[in-house]
């Protein structure tokens, strides 16, 4: 029962986390205040993703049991149900590695971007921008 | 007892957040963004992916943290707002 609220718990506050990330990237003025709330973004989501592929009663990462030499791969009916029981959902984690890294490279490409803006305009507040450039 | 340990970095991770958004001083507001990153990784942790805790701690808290601190360089350290 206390269990399962706590579980409850955890999926609200990375769900409002998302929220504030969310809001801030739309009101904050500031590039960089833009940028961390943008890797707080994807750090959140991946957090959620992990999060539902998580069971209550598990207690070992996702790794073939059996690997040794002498038995390399599974040995019995029994040990793949084990495995089933007493481990997360690994599908979740294989997608992340992979979004982990494309998060990267979209942020290193903003980076340089805001770089360029800071040595065109000489400033880093999109506010500012606008009035320098003189668009409306 | 590991979930109570959980819900509570989950909870201090979505207070740096919010600080994160009202703080004037952006220098700050990219170290709590670095402090929000090692609440996450003890999430990830918990949840029993210590794959992903190994890329995330390399690059959410040293790689984000010295990319953004390099950008304020170039510009100004306060927001106004």
């Amino acid at each position: 029962m206390i269990e399962e609220l706590l579980w409850y718990y955890i999926g609200f506050t990375i769900l409002l986390t998302i929220g504030f990330s969310i809001y801030g990237i739309a009101v904050r003025p500031h590039l960089v205040k833009k940028m961390a709330l943008f890797t707080i973004l994807g750090d959140a989501v991946y957090v959620l993703l992990v999060y539902l592929g998580y069971t209550l009663n598990s207690t070992n990462p996702p790794v073939i049991p059996g690997g040794s030499l002498e038995n390399p791969v599974f040995s019995s009916k029994t040990d793949i149900q084990r495995f089933i029981g007493s481990t997360v959902d690994p599908i979740p984690q294989v997608f992340i590695v992979t979004a982990i890294v494309i998060g990267l490279a979209v942020f290193l490409l903003l980076a340089i971007v805001s770089l360029r803006i800071a040595r065109e305009y000489g400033t880093l507040i999109t506010t500012k921008i606008r009035e320098v450039s003189g668009d409306e | 007892m590991i979930l109570l340990l959980s819900s509570i970095a989950a909870t201090l991770a979505l207070i740096s957040t919010i600080l994160v958004l009202y703080e004037k001083d952006v220098a700050k507001a990219v170290v709590l963004a670095g402090v929000e990153s090692v609440f996450y990784a003890l999430l990830l942790q918990v949840f029993l992916a210590p794959d992903l805790l190994i890329a995330y701690v390399g690059i959410g808290l040293g790689l984000n943290t010295v990319v953004l601190l390099y950008v304020l360089t170039k510009g100004e350290r306060y927001e106004e707002a």
